[in-house]
């Protein structure tokens, strides 16, 4: 009976891993790089897809999150996973061109960006990233994690009942950081991306 | 202004090919279709190196037998250039046309090409950083080069820092020191230092008058407050040349991290 209700939770696992490809994809690819300390090309491809992943999931909980067709929860829900995909303490930076040839920066914690996100005044936002992610090489830092940046490209459209009020097109540099890190429950190391501080520029205004 | 639109004229008419092909890849992951000056853009500064190095094409693959045909080095590299300066653009001034010539051949002579390594030595990168220091805003300058370390990891340094805002550090070296007479009493005044202001008053005057060391012990006596990073450009060495790289904002094909200013030494 034990041996029984053993089986059905370790099949009930698997389905449930199943359900998240971000995170078995590759699995025990990572688990061949967990060791080792210089990085060979197939394994920057592996971070690289990785990186990609990680990027693309947090493109999609923008979009939910700018969304005013989605309900409240789904937003929230999309915000709280968003954030789970960076650092502690990550940062957004926006930097816009004023008309006088000035620039403006702001820095917000991506927190309080994220939750702004969500309160824009305008009646439906539209989120839309081109379909070019760049991803740098990867370097070692001295803590021993990987270091690198994905440049985004995000175009925000805000309507005010069916006018258009402001569109406009944005660089995204996002710091990529790949920590090797302890999965307590399978009992070994494995590498993990996170997000980390993002730089925004404001490359044209329509 | 013709260079520029030949440039334009050949990139543009051979990257539509290019691109057409280079789409059917990328749909499974498109959310919208990225304009072409997004792709001819250099976006990061790292993708300029690669283009520098003639490593990658515009997508961030590793460049071909095929595109090595369509687009020689000198080619590809000469778009690097910022197409909008003036001194390109005037005719009847040719000498930074004829300076950077010189330059891309050199730099891709068949014999002895050159190439930028990160962390070789040869770049450095200049921030302009917007700071409040005793209720004053303040513009300074900080110069960050590349480390690399035994187990060959990298990192950023601050290798210089260029203000006049830490005056009233240096003349206050005259009020905070160990007296010359400190010996005698076994340098019992070193505990002074708990109560200092700065510690660096303590240190050789070299090193007291240095900026960069004022300007880390200052951050981290809250004194000094970094506001924001206004721009960052970087000045690459090569054997008798000296080029400097800024973003250029704009939407424009020849547009991103591009060569600025190539000087010859």
């Amino acid at each position: 009976m034990r041996f029984k209700i053993t089986v059905l939770f370790i099949s009930f696992l698997f389905s449930a891993l199943a359900q998240e490809p971000s995170k078995s994809a590759s699995a025990s690819k990572e688990a061949k790089i967990v060791d080792e300390i210089n990085l060979s090309d197939a394994d920057i491809e592996i971070f690289k897809e990785q990186t990609k992943q990680k990027v693309e999931e947090f493109q999609q909980h923008i979009i939910t999150i700018g969304s005013k067709d989605q309900s409240p929860e789904k937003r929230n829900m999309a915000e709280k996973e968003a954030l789970k995909l960076f650092f502690k303490g990550a940062e957004m930076q926006t930097s816009k061109v004023n008309s006088d040839g000035t620039v403006a920066i702001q820095s917000r914690s991506m927190e309080i960006y994220l939750a702004r996100l969500k309160s824009l005044p305008y009646t439906a936002v539209v989120i839309k990233f081109y379909d070019l992610v760049y991803i740098s090489s990867f370097t070692k830092g001295p803590d021993g994690r990987y270091y690198s940046s994905a440049t985004v490209i995000q175009e925000f459209t805000g309507f005010t009942g069916d006018n258009l009020v402001y569109k406009d097109i944005t660089k995204k540099e996002i710091e990529i950081v790949i920590d090797l890190v302890e999965d307590k429950f399978f009992n070994e190391k494995k590498w993990r991306v996170f997000l980390g501080n993002i730089k925004a520029t404001e490359t044209k205004k329509a | 202004m013709q260079v520029k639109v030949f440039y334009y004229y050949v990139l543009w008419f051979v990257f539509s090919a290019y691109h057409i092909n280079a789409q059917a890849h990328l749909q499974s992951t498109t959310n919208a279709e990225t304009p072409n000056e997004y792709y001819l853009q250099v976006k990061q500064f790292n993708e300029f190196i690669d283009r520098f190095n003639y490593k990658t094409d515009w997508k961030g693959n590793k460049i071909d037998s095929s595109f090595m045909l369509k687009y020689s080095r000198p080619l590809y590299l000469s778009y690097l250039l910022n197409q909008s300066d003036k001194r390109l653009a005037n005719q009847n001034d040719s000498s930074y046309n004829v300076l950077c010539k010189l330059f891309i051949q050199e730099m891709t002579n068949p014999v002895e090409p050159q190439y930028i390594s990160l962390f070789s030595g040869q770049v450095k990168a200049k921030a302009t950083v917007n700071i409040s220091y005793l209720e004053k805003q303040e513009r300074i300058i900080v110069w960050f080069t590349p480390e690399v370390l035994d187990d060959r990891s990298g990192k950023w340094v601050i290798s210089q820092v260029e203000t006049t805002c830490f005056v009233t550090l240096v003349d206050s070296l005259k009020t905070h020191f160990l007296a010359p007479n400190s010996h005698e009493t076994s340098f019992l005044n070193l505990n002074k230092l708990e109560h200092l202001s700065n510690p660096i008053y303590f240190l050789p005057t070299s090193m007291a008058n240095d900026t960069k060391l004022q300007f880390v012990t200052e951050v981290n006596s809250g004194r000094l407050l970094i506001n924001n990073i206004e721009s960052v450009v970087y000045e690459i060495d090569f054997l008798n040349w000296v080029i400097t790289v800024e973003e250029f904002n704009r939407s424009d094909y020849n547009s991103g991290w591009l060569i600025s200013n190539v000087k010859r030494l």
